[in-house]
């Protein structure tokens, strides 16, 4: 359990994210269902990925009461995904 | 001459196992970014291709899947909080529902597998069913990699001592809830960006022609 933390209150963090996560999860279904093409739609789909994957990483996985080390260790991979990404997709390299 | 002193920090509070598992899960990003790098280039390489092939996935049991696997993320974190504070029944009940959840996610995975089998898809038919039966194959060999520590921690709460280690466990749900993640990258991008039937009218303007 995270220091200073409740059983409590870390269960009620982990509904709020589970809720956040089925939530954002049907909303990318909706937002599949929207006539956007081509670039639009996946920076929205990987965008409320993204979000999901915070929400994860820092609750599930307990990087917001961890050592900061950790935090760096998964947002330098993280980082170099992001630019792998813009470059493709955006630039077109 | 003095002897050289560098600064450093020898205890930095975490865990052995916690800090191998982060290290382990970075190059776990780097490993499925490969993955993804050759699905952004092998689309390029063949316009049209994957938004015609993609139409051919099954979206809802791809959504079903979603939802199973957010469900045993949550019952894992449940989980480690009830062993923390040793409530050893919990802890039994809340690990079983995640193995449950891995076995029903497995169970929608073959059921969309041979689905695409029977129709003579394979990962040979052309370069998104390859890429597709590579990241999602990839996927499940994660998540039945995840089972093994979880039936030998459920075996052992059943035994006379229980099973008590909560690091380890908690260790074992940074990789579960990785393999979450991975998979939620995964829906989107095979089953929902690359599907134009999707888009409010497509279908009823396919019915029409």
């Amino acid at each position: 359990m995270a220091e200073g933390h409740s059983y409590e209150s870390m269960q009620r963090e982990y509904m709020k994210v589970f809720g956040a996560l089925m939530g954002l999860s049907v909303l990318t279904v909706l937002a599949a269902m929207l006539p956007l093409h081509g670039p639009i739609g996946i920076t929205l789909g990987l965008l409320i990925a993204a979000v999901k994957t915070l929400m994860v990483m820092y609750i599930f996985m307990h990087l917001k009461f961890d050592h900061p080390y950790l935090r760096i260790m998964v947002i330098v991979p993280l980082f170099l995904l992001c630019i792998m990404i813009f470059a493709f997709k955006v630039l077109g390299i | 001459m003095g002897s050289l002193s560098l600064a450093h920090e020898p205890v930095t509070g975490i865990s052995h196992g916690k800090l191998g598992m982060w290290i382990f899960l970075a190059t776990e990003i780097m490993f499925f970014s490969g993955f993804f790098a050759t699905f952004i280039v092998m689309d390029a390489a063949n316009p049209g291709l994957f938004e015609a092939t993609a139409t051919a996935l099954n979206w809802k049991l791809a959504l079903t899947n979603t939802i199973i696997l957010i469900c045993s993320s949550l019952t894992m974190a449940l989980a480690i909080l009830n062993l923390e504070r040793k409530d050893t029944g919990k802890f039994r009940m809340f690990l079983g529902l995640t193995l449950l959840g891995a076995c029903g996610f497995l169970i929608i995975k073959t059921i969309e597998y041979s689905g695409k089998f029977s129709h003579g898809i394979g990962p040979d038919t052309n370069v998104f069913y390859g890429i597709y039966f590579l990241m999602t194959g990839f996927h499940g060999v994660h998540v039945v990699a995840g089972m093994i520590p979880m039936i030998w921690m459920l075996g052992k709460s059943f035994s006379k001592k229980g099973y008590t280690n909560a690091g380890r466990v908690e260790v074992l749900g940074l990789y579960w809830h990785f393999v979450d993640l991975v998979w939620i990258f995964l829906f989107p991008v095979f089953y929902l960006l690359y599907n134009p039937s999707l888009v409010w009218g497509a279908a009823a303007a396919a019915g029409g022609h």
